[in-house]
């Protein structure tokens, strides 16, 4: 037990105190995702209305901008109040690393789709493909740092659909984007709202007793 | 000072040891990522020859110069890994395996999304070379992030820039340009500063690796 208790100077009780911490640090990772099932709802249901518009509606050209901006708004309106509503003492360092990621992912699709737009690449066959990895690659990177399977699943979606787009017409790459977002966000948005509220009914059941 | 000390039965102590802990893992987290940066050097390195291979050299087979120099490039990678992994005091705190989740995700996306871009003929594209520059810049951005890390936020922020130019440009020889800084320039340097300054920055803070 000596060497466990003092190998390369760390002791037992930091090697428990870090395992203590890390699994404390997912499980507030993975609650703070549940926490926000419904903003994959948001995007998915934008993404489908937008296709659809783009495709069947009446000025096309207004469709994906219109669809951002308001889904773009009421995210960051619901997001603002959520934060008010939990309080500050709500959100862990762990939490806010998840937002981090979700930022930077953000930040870089931004950049991605207005340099797209305003260079006119919007029309290649790579760019559906693009959106699908850039959405995979970030779901699958936090289901990997929260050791979670079913987002995993969701990313491994968006990455079959990203896959699929290439080797498919443009219009059957559309539809693999429509297929993905329908899993991947509505859905796996959905399943993550049904734990959020499992969990926080479980909390007050707790609080009760 | 009582009511701190106490609050929500977590004492003074408790996280004065909580923060010196996340902030040693943050540490950690740097010294692995220099531990590991001879990774971006290596593929600085076959970015370049590839570069060259396809541009200097077209007539010896410069059709195959990606797809080889990609698939040595991954071998070194893993054959680099396993050696290190054999090799005394490797390991790894949970801000290394979330920095480790970061890179391996994104380099599984990458791989995907290069071979099948190659197989689709769809590699001459400029978007599908600036999605490359933005993953690349993704990954390094939410590293920065988790170790608090402005270099390598800098280094995201170059390949970011790097994405967005080659669409705002939209020409051949800016994007063979861009590509070359990039993947040649700014993965060796960073990879280079990231092997000398972390020892440094560690001996100086007297963080124990």
């Amino acid at each position: 037990m000596t060497n466990f208790d003092n190998n390369g100077g760390t002791t037992r009780e930091d090697l428990m105190q870090r395992v203590a911490l890390m699994e404390s640090m997912i499980a507030e990772g993975r609650e703070s995702t549940m926490r926000y099932g419904w903003i994959f709802v948001a995007w998915g249901v934008c993404y489908i209305l937008a296709v659809l518009w783009s495709s069947i509606g009446p000025h096309p050209f207004l469709a994906w901008p219109v669809c951002l901006a308001i889904t773009i708004l009421g995210v960051s309106v619901g997001q603002a109040r959520q934060t008010k509503a939990a309080g500050s003492g709500a959100f862990s360092s762990k939490s806010r690393t998840l937002g981090g990621v979700w930022m930077t992912f953000g930040i870089g699709i931004s950049l991605f789709c207005a340099a797209a737009a305003a260079s006119h690449h919007i029309g290649d066959p790579m760019f559906v493909s693009v959106l699908c990895f850039f959405l995979g690659t970030v779901n699958i990177t936090s289901a990997s740092i929260y050791r979670w399977k079913m987002q995993g699943l969701a990313g491994a979606i968006w990455w079959a659909a990203g896959v699929a787009a290439l080797f498919v017409s443009p219009n059957d790459g559309g539809i693999a984007f429509l297929v993905a977002t329908f899993l991947s966000q509505i859905v796996f948005g959905f399943y993550l709202m049904a734990k959020e509220r499992r969990r926080a009914s479980q909390q007050t059941i707790r609080a009760i007793a | 000072m009582s009511d701190f000390d106490t609050d929500n039965g977590t004492t003074r102590d408790d996280l004065v040891q909580r923060i010196a802990l996340m902030e040693a893992m943050i540490a950690e987290g740097r010294q692995y990522t220099g531990r590991n940066s001879w990774i971006f050097v290596v593929w600085g390195v076959v970015d370049l020859i590839a570069i060259s291979w396809q541009y200097y050299f077209r007539h010896f087979g410069g059709r195959w110069a990606w797809p080889i120099c990609l698939f040595v490039g991954v071998i070194l990678t893993f054959g680099g890994k396993m050696l290190q992994r054999r090799g005394q005091g490797y390991s790894k705190n949970d801000e290394c395996a979330r920095v480790m989740s970061v890179w391996g995700m994104m380099g599984l996306a990458l791989g995907i999304y290069v071979a099948s871009g190659i197989l689709t003929h769809f590699d001459w594209q400029y978007s599908y070379m600036a999605a490359i520059l933005m993953m690349i810049g993704m990954a390094h951005a939410i590293s920065a992030m988790i170790l608090h890390w402005r270099m390598q936020g800098l280094a995201a922020a170059i390949y970011w820039a790097g994405g967005v130019a080659i669409l705002a440009f939209n020409s051949g020889k800016a994007t063979t340009a861009i590509w070359l800084f990039e993947m040649g320039i700014v993965m060796i340097v960073f990879g280079l500063y990231a092997t000398r300054v972390e020892p440094n920055h560690s001996r100086a803070t007297g963080v124990r690796a």
